[in-house]
């Protein structure tokens, strides 16, 4: 079902996040004809998601229906106990981890058989990056993470090494409004990575956010400023340091606080890097519009972005067969793909 | 007349007088300011409207240029109107030069200012013959169609796009719905600008723009003549633009606008002064071009004890009702306030809706009160709701209210669905028609439980207007008399737009609106 | 009344044990007549209910009609074991979360709350936090185990955020009406996504309130706890104190006394 060249695009990742941009877009569907593929070619897989998933049914809505993720055996997965026992798979428990969720507390177990069952991983960015590691350190070859709705969270740098991005349909009844979007989505994953060495230098040996002038000079901004300062409190900020020309946040980047940056009054451009782009929480305007108006994004790193998954179906609503071919003229610079057809669209 | 509430005269003229005090203390703390919405409203009156390549409209960008140079106290009028003499071009045409970055207006030479007033005020009269015969044809539209009698059926409908919000509509008006609002975004209050053009997607609501209303306007006008009966169409004003939404209302014909000049302050964190000088101006176009207002007294039931907040909410009509006087309203365009929200556990809740729905009729005569139906206690049971709902209706006809908001089963669940207003409508539809002359049969018992409520809670709002006329309005809000929310002078979102007028202010729409119009 | 048998395969009751009975209305967009009541009795099959009829059709606009239907259903669900499930959860009473908190924490549990997004209301925030609380049960300002901040309505999330860090807040509370469109989902999304970006998201336990959330909703959105219609301050401050016992246990900074 799923390419060969899909598996390619993975190369030396070895833990993936599965992030869709809505549900429905058929991430999991990724995720599972993924699996296979990774074990005929004598991967060692673990498996775990952020959140519940492969339930039988959708908690958001009864009728569509999600698959279960079907492992082989000696496979690893990271999820509560109770799903394990309601699988009927035989399973040995090889780590307990403190990982809390609502279901219980997250297990590490080896598969002992090929089975099908509900993933419930730790819910939270650090917990998945502790049972990704301790999979590998049991000898997985890959860790796959199914993340949910947009928990962009789990796709952080220090959680994941590659990250696979389903779109749908299911975004829009407009092509047009599906394609922006998914273009929206991807340029704010693919942000540039900061290369200037000074002020790599200054992130790495600061603990707080820095206000930076173009001579390096450093002065430290106040995180309430960032994240809730009032209109007045940021144009002040930018008038006290005229010769600000970089923002290196340590936390989120809200899009208020770009706005206010927008109407001060500033002497010239300016670069903000946050620490990945999880940190980025822009939603009524892009990457480009903000550039295009003297405000830049850059990034200290993020992970490699290998595909881009397409499910032109949107459940119980309606389908855009143009979806793959004009996704892929989208984004001449990534890997697309149909989900379900697992036809790599012709460029 | 049997069915009526025997009131002390005495006491209902001393709550008018105290409220007539409470307004126009208001407007002389008003008076002398204007704010960036009210002058972007002349603008979009004089004809400027569109956006620029930032998607910023254009009565924006040439608002916040002029308060960045400190001549707003002058009035966007007066900077126009010079530019006006020196272009030769209209202010439309002046506005997309300003927005391109071609003209330096505001460092023109400045005219004489004999000259700049009479241009502007030209210019405005001219503004205001165009809209008003639009305005006319509307009229003569709705007359020679009939309507239902009252009350008017008002029937809520929002689903973030405009198209469909048009379908919606229309299975509203086949199923005897009378006006229809279409709920606005909910982000919309709290922006400082009016979205434009067309939107296909909206969070809780579809965004009131003048393409919208446009769109709406017409598809009901063509099911209007298609089918005889004339629809209404309605939106909101509350915000920082309700002087700039009530002029895109009469410019796009619409018939309704809720407008409550506390709302704004209260649910929305808007600074006092700010909406206060905004709601005088947006009453002032509502009253001069026939759109009727509704207050929003059913807020104090939800944030409050309905049954102990009843005083306030009484209290709040006598308000609204002078302040909407002051901006020039005429009683049959003031539809104030009342809501039917009291616990369905309390014993005679009924009979203390009565007392209430009745009393409001009862004091402001002329006024198309409208009547909310039952929100804060619906718990999801839609057959409970239902019912209750029967029971508003069946208030609703007695007290003959003037506007009635329809009741869904599905109320505190889920927006209706299309099945849920047909619903409604058949059950306001049954009891309107089963009830239609008990008014006339029945009487309230003197000294019963009805009457005994309607002088408790006139008394007690007596009291509320007497303490507020002596401390003003704006202590009164401090205070939390209102829906149990307190906000204080200084506080609120939008007081940076609020701007003293110069003595040279310029805004002909001022006294133009003053004067008694159109047909 | 069901036996433990029947507890394992229950149906819906109509007005005998077992006989399935379900009420169901639905409009579909086609015009009224004898396709249309077909289609609704097709669908009511697909669904699982045998022997379905239309008590009620009726044409709401041209190409709209409305049905009710009944119907037995052929499906059976198995409460015993959910019940089970259930059973180890007991919440406390106020003084006994009080008491536990004296015990297991040894200090006042911090609370930040507020109703986010664009919501003008904040009466479900209120009646969990404020003292007056909710039919009767005090809202957790007045247990002396928590210190709460009730932020109020149309709280953004960032400030929410940088409050529950200015005072160090053990527990956020968010609480959200549902629009249409799934509105309060992209909200409360957010929220989580900011807490994470902040550094936060580890030392703070996230909950979810609203008439229409529910503990599956709350998780798939990356909370820890979701709470729905029918929630009282105790149930909140239950699981609360129980939730931050055990996570600094786990991080060993409990104080337990024998």
């Amino acid at each position: 079902m799923s390419p060969p060249e899909l598996i390619d695009t993975l190369d030396g990742a070895a833990r993936i996040a599965f992030v869709g941009l809505a549900k429905n877009t058929g991430k999991t569907t990724a995720l599972a004809a993924l699996i296979p593929e990774l074990d005929a070619r004598g991967e060692r897989l673990g498996a775990t998601s952020v959140g519940r998933d492969g339930e039988a049914t959708d908690v958001l809505n009864h009728a569509i229906r999600k698959p279960a993720l079907c492992l082989p055996a000696g496979s690893l997965v990271a999820t509560t106990q109770p799903l394990l026992d309601a699988s009927g798979v035989a399973h040995q428990v090889l780590a307990c981890t403190q990982h809390r969720t609502p279901l219980g507390l997250v297990v590490v177990a080896e598969l002992a058989e090929a089975g099908a069952l509900e993933v419930a991983g730790p819910s939270t960015a650090s917990g998945i990056r502790a049972v990704g590691e301790l999979m590998l350190a049991h000898g997985c070859d890959r860790v796959l993470v199914d993340g949910s709705i947009d928990r962009r969270g789990t796709a952080a740098p220090s959680v994941v090494d590659g990250v696979v991005m389903a779109t749908g349909a299911v975004l829009s009844t407009e092509l047009e409004t599906v394609v922006r979007r998914t273009r929206a989505a991807i340029d704010l994953v693919q942000v540039p990575v900061a290369a200037d060495p000074r002020l790599r230098e200054l992130a790495r040996t600061s603990d707080a956010s820095l206000l930076v002038t173009g001579s390096y000079e450093a002065v430290t901004v106040p995180s309430d400023v960032l994240l809730s300062g009032s209109e007045p409190a940021v144009a002040t900020l930018f008038l006290a340091h005229p010769a600000a020309r970089y923002l290196l946040l340590r936390g989120a980047l809200c899009e208020p606080f770009v706005e206010h940056v927008l109407r001060a009054h500033r002497t010239g451009p300016i670069t903000m890097v946050t620490t990945d782009t999880t940190k980025i929480f822009l939603s009524r305007r892009g990457r480009r519009w903000y550039a295009e108006r003297g405000i830049h994004l850059e990034v200290l790193g993020h992970p490699r972005l290998c595909a881009v998954t397409v499910n032109p179906v949107a459940p119980r609503s309606h389908h855009l067969p143009a979806l793959l071919r004009s996704i892929s003229a989208e984004l001449p610079e990534v890997p697309v793909f149909d989900v379900l057809a697992g036809a790599r669209a012709s460029r | 007349m049997a069915f009526s509430l025997d009131l002390d005269e005495g006491v209902v003229s001393s709550c008018h007088q105290a409220a007539e005090t409470i307004a126009a203390d208001v407007s002389s703390q008003v008076r002398d300011h204007t704010t960036v919405s009210v002058e972007r409203a002349v603008a979009r009156l004089l004809g400027v409207d569109g956006v620029d390549g930032s998607d910023v409209p254009l009565p924006n960008i040439l608002v916040d240029q002029i308060r960045a140079r400190g001549g707003l106290g002058r009035g966007l009028a007066y900077w126009i109107g010079n530019a006006m003499l020196h272009t030769g071009s209209p202010p439309a045409r002046i506005a997309e030069r300003v927005a391109a970055g071609e003209l330096d207006w505001l460092d023109l030479p400045q005219a004489g200012e004999s000259l700049i007033r009479s241009a502007v005020t030209a210019e405005c009269a001219r503004s205001l013959d165009v809209i008003n015969q639009h305005r006319s044809e509307r009229t003569r539209l709705r007359e020679s169609l009939p309507e239902h009698p009252r009350p008017y059926l008002y029937v809520l409908t929002a689903t973030g796009n405009v198209y469909e919000d048009v379908a919606h509509s229309l299975a509203v008006a086949d199923n005897g719905g009378d006006v229809i609002a279409v709920i606005r975004s909910t982000a919309q209050s709290l922006f400082d600008h009016v979205p434009y053009g067309p939107t296909t997607e909206g969070y809780g609501g579809t965004y009131a723009t003048a393409a919208n209303f446009r769109i709406l306007r017409a598809a009901l006008d063509q099911w209007s003549r298609e089918n005889g009966r004339y629809m209404q169409l309605s939106s909101f004003c509350s915000g920082l633009c309700m002087p700039e939404i009530a002029a895109i209302g009469a410019m796009e014909g619409l018939d309704n606008m809720v407008n409550d000049a506390l709302y704004g302050i209260l649910y929305r964190d808007i600074n006092i002064r700010r909406t206060l000088i905004d709601q005088r101006v947006s009453r002032l176009v509502n009253g001069y071009f026939g759109i009727v207002i509704n207050t929003g007294e059913d807020n104090y039931l939800r944030t409050a004890d309905p049954v102990t907040a009843a005083p306030s909410v009484i209290a709040s009509q006598f308000i609204n009702y002078h302040l909407a006087r002051e901006s020039g309203v005429p009683d049959p365009q003031i539809g104030l306030g009342n809501a039917f929200e009291i616990d369905p556990a309390t014993p005679d809740s009924l009979l203390l809706e009565l007392a209430q729905a009745q009393l409001t009729r009862q004091l402001f005569p002329d006024c198309p009160v409208k009547y909310m139906p039952p929100t804060k206690h619906m718990n999801g049971n839609p057959f409970r709701t239902h019912a209750i709902d029967t029971m508003f209706n069946l208030v609703t006809i007695l007290t003959g209210q003037g506007i009635q908001t329809l009741g869904v089963p599905t109320e505190g669940v889920f927006t209706p669905h299309i099945h849920d207003r047909v619903l409604g409508l058949e059950n306001a539809r049954y009891v309107s028609t089963a009830a239609r002359n008990l008014r006339d049969e029945i009487s309230f018992r003197p000294d019963g439980i009805v009457q005994r409520r309607a002088r408790d809670v006139l008394e007690q709002a007596h009291g509320l207007l007497q303490e507020t006329a002596a401390a003003t309005l704006f202590k009164a809000v401090e205070k939390g008399i209102f829906g149990n929310v307190s906000r204080s002078l200084d506080e609120g979102r939008g007081a940076d737009g609020i701007v003293a007028a110069d003595d040279r202010y310029l805004n002909p729409y001022l006294s133009l609106m003053r004067e008694p119009v159109h047909a | 009344m069901p036996d433990d048998a029947t507890l394992h395969r229950v149906r819906p009751y109509g007005d005998h044990l077992d006989d399935g009975i379900v009420q169901l209305g639905f409009t579909l967009p086609v015009p009224d007549g004898a396709p249309a009541r077909k289609a609704a009795l097709q669908l009511a099959r697909t669904m699982g209910l045998a022997r379905a009829e239309v008590v009620h059709q009726q044409q709401l606009t041209p190409g709209f009609t409305y049905f009710v239907l009944y119907g037995t259903c052929t499906a059976t669900v198995d409460f015993a074991a959910l019940a089970q499930e259930a059973a180890g959860e007991r919440h406390m009473s106020e003084a006994e979360v009080d008491e536990f908190i004296d015990r297991h924490i040894g200090r006042p549990v911090v609370a930040v709350g507020a109703s986010t997004g664009t919501d003008t209301h904040s009466v479900g925030i209120d009646a969990m936090l404020n003292l007056k609380g909710y039919h009767g049960h005090r809202g957790l300002e007045g247990y002396r185990g928590f210190r709460t901040y009730n932020l109020g309505s149309q709280v953004p999330n960032t400030v929410l955020v940088a409050q529950a860090i200015q005072v160090d807040a053990d527990v956020v509370l968010v609480s959200q009406t549902v629009t249409q469109q799934d509105l309060h989902i992209q909200n409360l999304t957010e929220l989580v996504e900011l807490a994470e970006a902040q550094g936060l998201r580890e030392r703070t336990i996230l909950i979810c309130g609203g008439a229409r959330m529910s503990e599956e909703l709350a998780k798939e959105i990356g909370f820890d706890a979701g709470f729905g219609r029918g929630t009282y301050p105790y149930h909140l401050a239950s699981y609360v104190a129980r939730e931050l016992s055990a996570r600094l246990a786990a991080r060993g900074a409990a104080r337990v006394e024998g």
